[in-house]
C-alpha cells in the first residue's frame, strides 16, 4: 500500500512539473489545491480498505428457522466476517436434509464510521424425513487459519404443520410462530442480595424478521422493590441457537426494600406489529380483477396490531443487613464504595473559610447514602452543597473558624455495608491539621462610615432562642366557614361581573342603535309614546275631547308606525290588524284598539262629544294596548 | 333587583353583630393567652389560643404564639405545625421564619419539604400569602376585563389596549397557577408530633422501615383506618399511626 501511494505521488509530481514548464508560475495555487484534493480522495478510499483488512475474521452459521415442515425449504447462511477472500464453502452431508448451494453475496456496512465487510454463502435446506437433525460445525481454511461455526439443531415437522414458521401477512394469526420469533428475557446478575442493595436488571427483547413499532418501556411489577429510571435502550444483533435475532436491551436497577423471598416481575412490553395487507377484501366473496398482485401491490397498505410480550418473573432471596458490627456512622449505604475527603486551604485567618470536600463513589444505592457531618463548637458550619454526577456523590462544606485555637478539623467517618465482603466497612479521613491565625491589625473588618475602630472580624457569638410572642392578634380570619372566609372576595367578584356584563350590554346596545336604524326606531318608539301620552292628559282634564282624541290618535299612529315598521302612508286598520296579528298580539287588545280608533274618528270628524269618564277609559286603554305590544314586539 | 338588595342587606346586618361580638371575645382570649405565657403558665396560654381557634377565628399571631408555647413545652412537632400555619398566613413575617428555623434546627434528621418553587419566585409571589394571591388574581382579572370593555367602547383595537389586555390576562393566569400549585403543595403537609417507627404495612406487627423523629415533616398520601401512609422529602413512603402526625391544614 505504501508503494502504491508512492507511485501516485510520483505521478502527481511529474504532471505538476510538466504543467509548470508550460504555464510558468501561473496556476501554482490551483495545482497545489488539486493535489491536496487528490490526496484526500485517495485517503478516503484507501483508509476504509486498510481497516477492512485489519478486521477480525470469523465464521457464523445461521438458519431462518429451526423448524421446517416437510415439502418446504429452509435457508442456511454461512457468513464469513472480516474478509471477502473466501471461496465456496462445501458443507458436510446432513442426515435427513438435502443441502443445495444457492450462491454467494457480499455485505459492506458502515455503522457510526465503523467499516465492516462480510461474504455470505446461501444454501437451501430440503428436508427428506421428519425428525430432529443437527447441522454439524462447518470448517473453513482462510489464509492457513481454520475457522469453525457452531452446530445448529434443526427440527423437521410433518407436512400438515406447513404453516408453522411461515408467518404470512398477519403474524398474529399464528401465535406459535410469533412466540418463536418474538421473545423476552428478564434477568438479574444473581438471585441473592441484601436489603437496599441495588441490582442491575436487564430485559432483552429478541425479535426475528417481525417488523415492530411503538415499543414501550418494560412495565415491571415491583411489590417490595424500588425501580430506577431506565437508561437509554441499546440495540444490537445476537445469534441464539443458530438464529440471528435483533435485540433491544433495556437496563434498569432494582432495590429490594425488605428481607424475604421476593418476586420481581413479570416484565411486560406492549408494541405494534406491522404487516402488509397486500390482499384486499372482496365484499362479493369472489376474486375480482383488482385482487391480482399488481393492484394489491398498489392499493395494499400496512396494518398495525398490538401485541403484549411478557418475560417471566424472577425470584430473589433478600437478606436483611446484619446487626452485628453495625457502626454508628452507618447511614444506609449498601454496595461497594470508596470515600475520600480533602480540605483546602490548610492555613487561614479567623473568619476565613475552609472548604471540606467529600466524595463517595462506587456501585450501590448512592442516592440513599447520607454524607458524614462535621460538628465543632469552634467552627461555624454552613449548609453543605451536595451534588451527584457520574456515579459520585460530592459534598462541599464551608467551615469558618471563629476562634484562633482551632488546631484541626475533626475526622469524617463514612460507613457502608459491603455486599461483596458481607460486612460493614468504615472509612475514616482526617483529622486535618490546620493553622488558624488571628487577623492582622488594621485589616479587621470595618463598616465604612463608622469610627468604631474596635470592631473586628472576629464573629460575634449570639445566643439562640425563639423570638417573643406577639401582642396584637393582627387581622382575624374566620375559620371553617367558606362564606365568612371567601364572602368579601365573592361579593367583589359578583359585583364586578354584574357591572361588567351590564356595561357590555350597554356598549352593544349603543353600537346597534348607531348601526341598525330600524332597531333604533323601535327602541325610541315607546319612549316617545309615553311622553305624548302624558301630555294628552292635559286635554282630558280641560274637557277638550276633540283635541284629546287628536293627540291620542297621533301618538298611537306614530308609535305603531315605528314599532311595527309600517309605512306611514299605508296605515289603515286592516294593515294595522294584519301587523298586530303577525306579532301575536291578543285579539282583545286588537278589538280594543279598533273601538278606540272608531270612537276617535267619530269625535274628530262627527263632532261627537265625550264625557271625562269615557275619555279616561280610552286614555287607559291606549296605554294598555301599547304595553301589550311592547311585551310582544322587541 | 330591590328584593335581592334587601336580602343582601338583611344577611349582612344579621351577621355583622354576631361576628363583631365573637371578635371581641377572641381579642380578650388572645390578651389572656399572652398574659399566661408571660407568667409562665404555658398550658393556660395554649388553652386560650386553642379556644380562639375552636371558636372559629384564626390569625398568624395566634398560631405563632401557640408555636412559641408548644416549643417552650418541648413539644417540637406541634410547635413546627403551628409555625407552618402562621407562615402560611404571613409568609413575610421574619419572626415566624426565625422561630420556625430554630425549631427545625432541633429536629433530628430534619429534611423539610420545600414550601416554594421556582415558578413562584419569578415575581416574588413566594412572599405573598394565599389570600393576597387570591386578591391579586382578582385584581388582574378585573383590570383585564376593564381593558376589554374600553377596547369595545372605543371601537378601536389599538395595539396598546391589546397589549395591556394580554399582559394583565397573563398575570391573572400566572397568579391562579401559583395559587393552584401552592394549594397542591400544601395538601397533606404534616408534622410528626411524637417519635414513631414507620412501617411497611399498616399494622403494629409490620417491619419497621425507618424511624421518624418528633418535628420531622412529611406528606400524608392516604389514610386507612387508624393508619396514614406518609412520604418523606426523600421519597421514602411508609405507614404510621394517625395520632403520630398532625396535618398543617386539617
Amino acid at each position: 500500500m505504501i508503494d502504491l501511494l508512492r507511485k501516485i505521488g510520483n505521478l502527481m509530481d511529474l504532471r505538476y512539473k510538466a504543467q509548470c514548464m508550460g504555464h510558468r508560475t501561473q496556476n501554482v495555487a490551483w495545482h497545489w489545491g488539486k493535489r491536496a484534493l487528490f490526496a484526500i480522495l485517495v485517503s478516503c478510499f484507501l483508509c476504509p480498505a486498510y481497516f477492512v483488512f485489519a478486521e477480525d475474521v470469523s465464521l457464523e452459521a445461521t438458519v431462518d428457522s429451526n423448524k421446517i415442515a416437510m415439502g418446504t425449504a429452509g435457508q442456511l447462511l454461512l457468513t464469513v466476517h472480516g474478509t471477502q477472500d473466501v471461496d465456496k464453502i462445501d458443507l458436510p452431508p446432513i442426515d435427513g436434509v438435502e443441502v443445495r448451494y444457492v450462491g454467494p453475496s457480499t455485505q459492506v456496512r458502515v455503522i457510526n464510521g465503523a467499516y465492516s465487510t462480510a461474504k455470505v454463502f446461501t444454501y437451501m435446506l430440503l428436508p427428506l424425513k421428519e425428525g430432529t437433525f443437527t447441522i454439524p460445525p462447518v470448517e473453513v481454511d482462510i489464509k492457513g487459519q481454520i475457522y469453525r461455526s457452531e452446530p445448529i439443531v434443526l427440527q423437521v415437522l410433518s407436512a400438515s404443520s406447513e404453516g408453522d414458521g411461515q408467518s404470512g401477512a398477519d403474524p398474529l394469526s399464528d401465535p406459535q410462530s410469533l412466540s418463536d420469533k418474538v421473545r423476552m428475557i428478564f434477568s438479574v446478575p444473581r438471585n441473592k442480595c441484601f436489603v437496599n442493595e441495588e441490582l442491575p436488571a436487564v430485559i432483552k427483547l429478541y425479535v426475528q424478521d417481525v417488523p415492530m413499532q411503538d415499543i414501550t418501556l418494560p412495565d415491571i411489577r415491583q411489590d417490595g422493590f424500588v425501580l430506577s429510571d431506565y437508561v437509554q435502550p441499546r440495540q444490537f444483533e445476537e445469534t441464539v441457537d443458530g438464529r440471528k435475532f435483533h435485540v433491544v436491551e433495556f437496563v434498569t436497577r432494582i432495590t429490594p426494600l425488605h428481607p424475604g423471598k421476593l418476586s420481581v416481575g413479570p416484565a411486560v412490553i406492549t408494541a405494534n406489529l406491522v404487516f402488509r395487507t397486500n390482499v384486499r377484501r372482496n365484499p362479493f366473496g369472489r376474486r375480482s380483477g383488482f385482487n391480482d398482485d399488481f393492484f394489491s401491490g398498489i392499493f395494499g397498505g400496512y396494518e398495525k396490531k398490538p401485541i403484549t410480550i411478557t418475560a417471566r418473573p424472577i425470584e430473589l432471596e433478600v437478606e436483611d443487613l446484619p446487626q452485628e458490627g453495625l457502626p454508628k456512622s452507618f447511614s444506609g449505604g449498601v454496595g461497594k464504595f470508596t470515600f475520600d475527603a480533602e480540605l483546602s486551604p490548610l492555613k487561614v485567618k479567623v473568619g476565613d473559610p475552609f472548604t471540606l470536600r467529600m466524595v463517595v463513589s462506587g456501585v450501590g444505592n448512592l442516592r440513599a447514602v447520607a454524607m458524614p457531618v462535621v460538628q465543632d463548637e469552634k467552627l461555624k458550619v454552613y449548609e453543605p452543597q451536595i451534588k451527584e454526577e457520574d456515579g459520585r456523590k460530592i459534598l462541599e462544606l464551608v467551615l469558618i473558624p471563629i476562634k484562633e485555637d482551632v488546631r484541626e478539623i475533626p475526622a469524617v467517618v463514612f460507613s457502608y455495608f459491603d455486599v461483596e465482603e458481607g460486612r460493614y466497612q468504615t472509612i475514616t479521613r482526617g483529622p486535618f491539621p490546620v493553622e488558624v491565625m488571628p487577623p492582622e491589625k488594621g485589616q479587621e473588618f470595618q463598616a465604612i462610615g463608622f469610627s468604631d475602630k474596635g470592631a473586628s472580624l472576629v464573629p460575634e457569638s449570639f445566643g439562640k432562642d425563639i423570638v417573643f410572642i406577639k401582642d396584637h392578634p393582627g387581622a382575624w380570619q374566620r375559620k371553617g366557614s367558606a362564606f365568612a372566609r371567601y364572602g368579601m372576595f365573592c361579593a367583589v367578584l359578583f359585583v364586578f361581573l354584574n357591572g361588567w356584563i351590564s356595561v357590555l350590554i350597554l356598549i352593544l346596545h349603543r353600537r346597534r342603535m348607531s348601526l341598525d336604524t330600524s332597531y333604533a326606531r323601535r327602541a325610541a318608539a315607546y319612549k316617545e309614546f309615553r311622553s305624548g301620552w302624558k301630555s294628552a292628559a292635559r286635554w282630558m282634564t280641560d274637557h277638550h275631547s276633540r283635541e284629546f282624541y287628536d293627540a291620542l290618535t297621533n301618538i298611537l299612529r306614530a308609535y305603531l308606525v315605528s314599532k311595527l315598521e309600517i309605512a306611514s302612508g299605508e296605515i289603515g286598520f286592516e294593515v294595522l290588524e294584519n301587523a298586530l296579528m303577525l306579532n301575536k298580539i291578543d285579539i282583545k287588545e286588537i278589538r280594543k284598539l279598533e273601538d278606540l280608533l272608531r270612537v276617535a274618528d267619530q269625535v274628530r270628524f262627527g263632532r261627537l262629544s265625550m264625557g271625562e269618564k269615557e275619555m279616561r277609559q280610552h286614555y287607559l286603554d291606549v296605554e294598555e294596548v301599547a304595553e301589550a305590544i311592547e311585551r310582544r314586539v322587541r | 333587583m330591590k328584593k335581592i338588595a334587601f336580602q343582601l342587606f338583611m344577611t349582612f346586618s344579621l351577621l355583622t353583630p354576631a361576628i363583631a361580638m365573637e371578635r371581641v371575645e377572641a381579642d380578650q382570649l388572645f390578651t389572656q393567652a399572652g398574659q399566661a405565657y408571660k407568667d409562665g403558665q404555658l398550658n393556660e396560654a395554649i388553652g386560650f389560643n386553642e379556644k380562639i381557634i375552636a371558636g372559629g377565628f384564626e390569625s398568624s399571631a395566634v398560631y405563632y404564639n401557640l408555636g412559641n408555647a408548644y416549643l417552650k413545652k418541648k413539644a417540637l412537632g406541634k410547635a413546627i405545625a403551628n409555625y407552618l400555619r402562621s407562615e402560611r398566613m404571613s409568609p413575610r413575617d421574619a419572626d415566624v421564619r426565625a422561630n420556625l428555623a430554630f425549631a427545625r434546627s432541633n429536629v433530628e434528621f430534619s429534611q423539610p419539604f420545600s414550601s416554594t418553587n421556582d415558578v413562584e419566585k419569578v415575581l416574588l409571589l413566594n412572599q405573598a400569602s394565599e389570600e393576597e394571591l387570591r386578591w391579586m388574581a382578582l385584581m388582574f382579572f378585573m383590570m383585564a376585563g376593564t381593558f376589554v370593555l374600553v377596547g369595545l367602547y372605543k371601537k378601536v383595537r389599538t395595539k396598546r389596549i391589546i397589549l395591556w389586555t394580554v399582559l394583565l390576562s397573563c398575570l391573572w393566569i400566572y397568579c391562579v397557577a401559583v395559587l393552584m400549585m401552592r394549594m397542591v403543595s400544601e395538601d397533606g403537609h404534616a408534622v410528626v408530633i411524637k417519635g414513631v417507627e414507620a412501617k411497611y404495612e399498616p399494622s403494629q406487627g409490620a417491619t419497621t422501615y425507618f424511624k421518624l423523629f418528633e418535628g420531622a415533616e412529611v406528606r400524608v398520601l392516604k389514610r386507612e383506618d387508624m393508619w396514614l401512609k406518609i412520604e418523606r422529602s426523600d421519597g421514602k413512603a411508609a405507614w404510621v399511626s394517625v395520632d403520630a402526625v398532625e396535618q398543617v391544614l386539617p
